[in-house]
């Protein structure tokens, strides 16, 4: 018994460390993905990755693309040497700056989009969203609403009081497109991220209300046509009764004229 | 063949009609046949035929609107004039022919004896013999209305799409000011009840629609549905002041605005009689 029980122990100790080694070794493996050369292996691999993996680059320039997945998931890319790898950011490259981000023994190039970098600076700086030709789009759009609402007024097509609601409307516009930055802090308020949007929101909410006033504005103007309609055709009816009743008075013929109807009305 | 004080009374057939020319005649020649101490109103709604011709040739007055506003209009156009021209009754009769005539006398019957009782009487279909087979959807629709209507107003009410109703003074005059729109039999009964008067029903038959097919359609009568229950439903929230019955304000006005017609009117009759 005695020489047995040492024995036990022993098989269960390599059976534990068996299974330490069957868990830890795939773990071990996933790591570490190597990625061969070519225009999108880098790509997938940061898709195929787990977060904290490394990623080994051999010599070469690889192109990065899914930059937010890189970021997200915490990756280190290892590259062969500064001089060997190069990595080129396709967007704006920022998720190689992230924190949880490492990049070993290569090199970044500059951005493919460089342009895009330019715009988060913008962004960054809240001094406007709008580009110079789509604010000068803006204004002349704007302007040419308040001019035509006046020309409108002007040539009595318009009537004051709808006037100043759509002049209204056509100077909060043109504020906007002149000074962006309140569109921003709009936005800001709002907790709305894009200003674009913000601005689609709140349009959206005036046109909403104005279309509302109009509906109302239209059932009372039916409303007073009906009443308008009724009267017409009433008097019209009291009138043709009245030259009848006149006719038949000025011929004294004991009212045969207006009476006609009734005389009629007598059981046949 | 009517009580005396009936006959003091004036009385009015609203017959509204919306190119009807084929019908028009016909319901108006009913009319003065089965009612002749009524006077006949036919409010042509706009018509692109000769619905007015054959109102007048047989003998209605006839108010012509200058374009259609639909059949709520229309009745408001017939009340208005009643109230102008001092009609202390006034009976709806549609202008399709759907509405028996014959049955004119048992509305007023019921009006006056009920007297004090009831200030609207409505010719319903489901308290007897339809006199045709009203569709089913029709029937289902009509049940449901019914049984709201019942509910809110605490009242019997069995048919209350029907427009086949006559009405007193009082009647008269809410109608003038106010008449529901596009389907407005549902939702007048509702205003009555808003206004605290009283609505009794007496039974009658009626035809199947004179002319063509049902106005309201599939398509339509889920419309229909819809807009009524949606009207039930605000009109609960919705408080009318209760007019004040044989409103002398009112008398003087219409008679202060058409002084010469009903001036001449009297001496035209009067020397009528008189040389009679």
């Amino acid at each position: 018994m005695r020489a047995r029980a040492p024995r036990r122990a022993a098989t269960r100790v390599a059976a534990l460390a068996a299974a330490v080694a069957l868990w830890a070794a795939p773990a071990a493996s996933a790591g570490t993905i190597r990625v061969e050369p070519g225009p999108s292996t880098l790509g997938e691999a940061i898709l195929l990755a787990e977060p904290g993996d490394v990623i080994e680059l051999p010599a070469g320039r690889f192109l990065l693309t899914e930059g937010d997945v890189l970021e997200e998931k915490g990756l280190t890319l290892r590259g062969a040497g500064e001089d060997e790898t190069e990595i080129v950011p396709a967007g704006g490259g920022a998720a190689l700056k992230a924190p949880g981000v490492t990049v070993e023994a290569a090199s970044v190039a500059e951005p493919l989009q460089p342009e895009k970098a330019e715009g988060d600076e913008a962004d960054e700086d809240g001094s406007g969203t709008l580009e110079p030709r789509a604010q000068a789009i803006a204004l002349i759009v704007t302007l040419g609403i308040f001019l035509l609402v006046l020309e409108l007024v002007r040539r009595r097509k318009l009537v004051e009081r709808y006037a100043l609601l759509w002049m209204a409307a056509a100077a909060a516009l043109l504020v906007l497109s002149i000074w962006t930055g309140l569109l921003d802090r709009i936005a800001d308020l709002m907790g709305i991220q894009e200003p674009a949007n913000a601005i689609f929101i709140l349009a959206f909410g005036v046109v909403f209300l104005l279309l509302l006033n109009f509906s109302v504005v239209s059932s009372r103007l039916s409303e007073e046509t009906k009443i308008l309609a009724q009267e017409v055709a009433r008097l019209q009816l009291e009138l043709e009764q009245e030259r009848e009743a006149r006719a038949a008075l000025e011929a004294g013929d004991g009212g045969e004229g207006y009476a006609r109807s009734k005389k009629s009305t007598a059981p046949q | 063949m009517n009580p005396d004080k009936t006959k003091e009374l004036r009385k009015l057939a609203i017959v509204p009609a919306y190119n009807e020319a084929g019908m028009v005649g016909r319901v108006v020649r009913d009319i003065r046949r089965h009612a002749p101490d009524f006077d006949i109103l036919v409010v042509d709604d706009g018509s692109t035929d000769t619905t007015a011709l054959h109102a007048r040739a047989q003998g209605a007055m006839v108010i012509s609107h200058p374009f259609n506003l639909g059949i709520g209009g229309a009745m408001q156009s017939g009340y208005k004039y009643a109230l102008r021209h001092g009609y202390d009754v006034a009976v709806q009769v549609d202008g399709d022919g759907q509405h028996k005539p014959a049955y004119i006398h048992d509305l007023l019957a019921a009006l006056h004896t009920e007297g004090d009782e009831a200030d609207m009487v409505c010719g319903s279909r489901f308290r007897g013999d339809p006199g045709y087979k009203v569709p089913l959807g029709r029937r289902i629709g009509n049940l449901i209305f019914a049984i709201v209507l019942t509910a809110i107003t605490r009242q019997r009410i069995t048919d209350p799409t029907s427009g086949f109703r006559m009405t007193n003074r009082r009647g008269i005059e809410l109608f003038a000011r106010d008449y529901p729109h596009d389907y407005p039999e549902v939702e007048a009964l509702l205003m009555l009840n808003a206004h605290r008067l009283r609505i009794h029903e007496v039974h009658v038959s009626m035809n199947a629609r004179g002319f063509g097919r049902s106005s309201i359609d599939y398509p339509r009568s889920a419309y229909y549905m819809l807009k009524v229950l949606l009207a039930i439903f605000i009109g609960l929230f919705r408080r009318r002041p209760t007019p004040v019955a044989e409103s002398d304000e009112k008398e003087m006005l219409a008679k202060g605005l058409t002084p010469n017609t009903e001036e001449l009117r009297a001496l035209t009759e009067r020397g009528d009689g008189g040389q009679a």
